[in-house]
């Protein structure tokens, strides 16, 4: 079974995006300030829409990827989501 | 008895009430802030603050506590160290009230292109510069606390003398010796303290907010190499939020006033040893060239 992926809290992380490598992230469930790689900000960001499956997030990053010109880059969106999970930004949703 | 001191000031957006019983403390106040906006008769007082003498332990020395609205809120100090302390008191009373802005633990000097903010931990060598820049024609408008409303760009001023320590007091004595300090105040916790009268620019005590063109994060470095050099705004962000005495307590509305802080504001760091340098530095930095 594909495990589900939401956020934490009922509102969305708000993200600062000035066009670097970095995103910072608020997560107003914690009060808590995070720097963010522009991969996971994009993964957060399409958590903010609705729940989501690896698979799923998996194919919206490539084809992030593709149309900023970056595809190529290898990526290990599960351990991304991981990371994020620590950090109590999202949670599994089974 | 009547007071030794007792006088209400405009000080930036706020008016202090300084009383104190202390008859040493009346030279400092009336060197450093003579010249200061008296507030009107009949003003509403936000900080009421004084220095009073306390019991003397056995065999201590003579004592004196800070109060703000006639309440204890630290331990007694040695009275040789009151004005420090009336100082330090004064500084906290912004630190933690004052939500309506986003503070910044920084300087804040300004030219007639716009206020530079310069965040830094203590010994950054913020204070440093801001005595610097301001008897070098700079206009200071803090050494302490960069007051961003929320929503813009603009900073408020509150300026206060400059609070130089240790080898700062000789550097400025030596390069200005005929700078306005207060007495020097040994063996504190930060060790030897002096205050700065640094209030010569014609608009040091206009209220109005100026908008803010660069973010400097000075770093003094003895021997190290000197260097002014553009900042991430993701690594500005995040040093910025680390020097706000409360971005943490405004949350939400905290991230969204450092974000329209911090963005399409030029952020550098600063690495200097040389005074002369830094100040062509700022020079630069007001003239706009470092964002061609």
């Amino acid at each position: 079974m594909n495990n589900q992926w939401a956020l934490t809290g009922p509102d969305p992380p708000l993200l600062y995006d000035p066009g670097e490598d970095t995103v910072v992230c608020y997560n107003p469930a914690s009060g808590d300030t995070y720097r963010l790689s522009r991969p996971a900000a994009t993964l957060l960001s399409q958590l903010s829409q609705h729940p989501a499956s690896l698979d799923s997030l998996e194919q919206q990053l490539a084809a992030s990827a593709g149309a900023a010109g970056s595809e190529g880059q290898s990526v290990d969106v599960s351990a991304l989501l991981e990371e994020m999970e620590a950090l109590g930004l999202i949670r599994r949703a089974h | 008895m009547a007071p030794a001191l007792d006088q209400a000031l405009r000080i930036g957006p706020y008016t202090y009430r300084i009383r104190s019983e202390l008859p040493e403390l009346a030279a400092p106040v009336a060197s450093l802030y003579g010249t200061f906006p008296k507030a009107d008769s009949g003003s509403y007082i936000d900080f009421d603050v004084s220095l009073s003498p306390v019991r003397r332990r056995p065999g201590g020395p003579a004592r004196a506590i800070f109060r703000f609205d006639h309440r204890d809120h630290f331990a007694p100090v040695e009275r040789r160290h009151a004005f420090a302390t009336l100082e330090w008191g004064m500084n906290w009373c912004v630190s933690v009230h004052c939500n309506e802005y986003l503070k910044l633990h920084a300087g804040v000097v300004a030219t007639e292109t716009g206020a530079i903010v310069l965040p830094g931990v203590p010994g950054a060598g913020k204070s440093t510069l801001c005595a610097l820049l301001g008897l070098n024609g700079w206009r200071v408008l803090s050494d302490e606390h960069a007051l961003v409303t929320p929503g813009t760009k603009e900073v408020t001023p509150i300026y206060r003398p400059i609070s130089l320590k240790n080898e700062s007091i000789t550097l400025i004595e030596t390069l200005h010796g005929d700078a306005i300090f207060g007495p020097p105040i040994v063996d504190t916790h930060k060790g030897t303290v002096s205050h700065l009268k640094a209030d010569q620019h014609p608009d040091t005590f206009d209220p109005a907010p100026v908008t803010v063109r660069a973010i400097v994060f000075p770093q003094y470095r003895a021997d190290g190499e000197q260097q002014l050099a553009r900042r991430s705004k993701t690594s500005s962000f995040l040093t910025a939020a680390y020097h706000a005495f409360n971005y943490s307590l405004l949350g939400t509305a905290g991230f969204e006033a450092m974000r329209t802080l911090i963005d399409g504001t030029p952020c550098y760091d600063l690495q200097y040893r040389d005074p002369a340098w830094a100040l062509r530095a700022f020079d630069y930095l007001a003239r706009g060239d470092a964002d061609a």
